[in-house]
């Protein structure tokens, strides 16, 4: 589903080629234009709505002619602990608590020209395709109570293994992958620019084999996921260099 | 004034309405509690008759396994399969294998090392527990073999994790002799009176004594074969005859054969029989079943008169 996803997306991309190589553009080609500086609306919102989590995400660009270069930062803290009326497979109470960081490199093109036709400059409206690696580094516990499916002659659960609480921790787990990026970024006001960011992440790589798969990789998602996709809101401040 | 980007957005509709259903999708949240996961490992205990081919046994053990200081068994079913939970909070189980058949019981530890993966699938899910690479060790135990066969459980295994092959050793170190008396052409039925059997090898004694063969009949001799000769002698003392003794010579060789699961069991083989000088009372040495097994009721005849 996602493979298909994301091809019928670069399908989308592909057809813009054409029509914009017909185009002049006149700027330099990483002629350095100006700094755009973001924070992510939906991590911040994230960190108001639920008490349980703490969770940040910014980003920095460059902008150089059509292209930004790109550098993301953020980190994550989470706790989850069981859910009364939930429909829990294995109805044992848990408690899984996680902290971490993470960051992203990568370029990012603009494919939309600008009113007058004439370049590409990325320092305003635009819609970017981007690639990125990231790296995360996370600490996570889960606690939990094991139960076991052989009953008693009485009926009662446990009757093999007795009910035993173990913990289960990864320190300072290391994670990587790469993302291909879509998004927009529009002008609100002056400087002002809002825009999402349309992640396929994918090559999700746990170093030395956790006991414990990360619920949730910072700046990833979830953890037990090979590949997926993510969505993020920002809100930008553009420092120009030229006009 | 048109924005550049609601330009954009009509020169390339699909391109907005695929990123808008991407947008949907990378909203979706896990929903799915199912899993395949289970502490529940498959054991198939497995009864063969070693006699060089892998044919079940017939007769199956009753066996109830109880983990180390618990007191509530499972039992195999039937055909030797059971589930046995792991425990699962290590890395390795210990259990103990009560094996019945015919008021024998065989008491056995089973040790199985494994890996565990924990999850969180969500906080509506609730944890889940992978177990795999699951390694039995056979030290403690006096099974034959266990062969681990599928290294991760599930709820719907399509084969069992682990065989445990139990072998009902059939070769024998003895060797069956049978005296048959034969007719002699007259009408008179005769009886033969065997005073002593007995071989220069072994335990001394006799191997029988005072038996009444009557014309016809036979009587077998069980000789036990010393792996540190590759011949024997055997004597017998006939009532009616005119020398103290007949010898019945035996040619033999020892080996071990082994199938792939079960132990290594030493195997005799009969080479060949042959009588003393005189052949007037014995004669016609024969090997019926050159293999001394239990299965063989006779590895080699002789005829009396």
């Amino acid at each position: 589903m996602s493979r298909f996803l994301f091809g019928s997306i670069l399908i989308g991309f592909l057809g813009i080629f054409p029509a914009q190589a017909q185009e002049v553009d006149s700027l330099g080609k990483y002629e350095p234009l100006g700094l755009h500086l973001g924070v992510s609306l939906n991590n911040a919102l994230r960190t108001v709505l639920r008490t349980s989590d703490t969770n940040y995400g910014f980003q920095a660009g460059a902008v150089l002619g059509r292209y930004l270069a790109v550098v993301e930062y953020g980190w994550v803290e989470l706790s989850r602990t069981s859910v009364s009326d939930a429909v829990n497979i294995a109805d044992n109470p848990f408690e899984y608590t996680s902290q971490g960081s993470f960051f992203r490199i990568g370029p990012d093109v603009n494919l939309l020209i600008n009113q007058k036709r004439s370049n590409f400059r990325a320092d305003g409206d635009i819609i970017f395709f981007g690639l990125r690696f990231a790296r995360a580094q996370l600490s996570d516990a889960l606690n939990f109570e094991t139960q076991d499916a052989v009953t008693d002659p009485d009926g009662n659960n446990n009757a093999f293994w007795p009910a035993q609480e173990i913990t289960i921790q990864n320190s300072d787990k290391v994670a990587t992958w790469f993302e291909m990026t879509a998004g927009m970024k529009v002008q609100l006001y002056r400087n002002i620019f809002l825009g999402y960011n349309l992640r396929f992440k994918f090559a999700r790589n746990l170093l030395n084999d956790p006991a414990l798969i990360p619920y949730e990789i910072p700046g990833y998602g979830f953890g037990s996921r090979d590949e997926q996709f993510r969505f993020d809101y920002y809100l930008f401040y553009r420092i120009p260099f030229k006009k | 004034m048109e924005h550049n980007a609601f330009r954009y957005g009509k020169n390339h509709l699909g391109v907005i309405i695929a990123l808008i259903f991407f947008a949907v999708a990378a909203c979706e949240e896990p929903g799915d509690c199912t899993t395949d996961t289970t502490n529940i490992v498959r054991l198939d205990f497995i009864k063969l008759v070693n006699q060089g081919r892998q044919q079940e046994e017939d007769e199956i053990d009753t066996i109830r396994i109880f983990r180390e200081g618990g007191n509530i068994f499972l039992e195999a079913t039937t055909t030797g399969t059971v589930g046995l939970p792991l425990d699962p909070a290590n890395d390795q189980t210990t259990l103990l294998v009560v094996r019945e058949l015919r008021n024998t019981i065989t008491l056995d530890t089973i040790v199985i090392n494994y890996q565990r993966e924990q999850t969180l699938i969500s906080p509506e899910c609730g944890p889940d527990q992978r177990f795999f690479n699951i390694s039995p060790d056979n030290e403690l135990s006096s099974f034959d073999s266990i062969r681990p066969l599928n290294p991760e459980v599930s709820q719907f295994p399509e084969r069992a994790n682990i065989q445990v092959f139990t072998c009902r050793l059939e070769m024998s170190n003895e060797l069956q002799l049978r005296l048959n008396h034969t007719d002699d052409g007259d009408t008179i039925a005769d009886t033969l009176i065997v005073n002593r059997v007995y071989a220069n090898v072994g335990k001394p004694g006799d191997l029988r004594q005072n038996d009444t063969i009557p014309e016809l009949g036979n009587v077998s001799v069980t000789v036990p074969l010393d792996p540190n000769r590759d011949q024997i002698a055997v004597f017998v003392e006939i009532a009616q005859d005119s020398v103290p003794f007949r010898q019945i010579n035996v040619l033999y060789q020892l080996d071990t054969f082994q199938v792939p699961t079960c132990l290594v069991q030493d195997r005799y083989q009969i080479d060949s029989v042959w009588t003393g000088a005189d052949s007037a009372r014995l004669f016609d040495p024969a090997i019926t079943e050159e293999l001394l097994n239990i299965n063989n009721p006779t590895n080699v005849q002789i005829s009396l008169r």
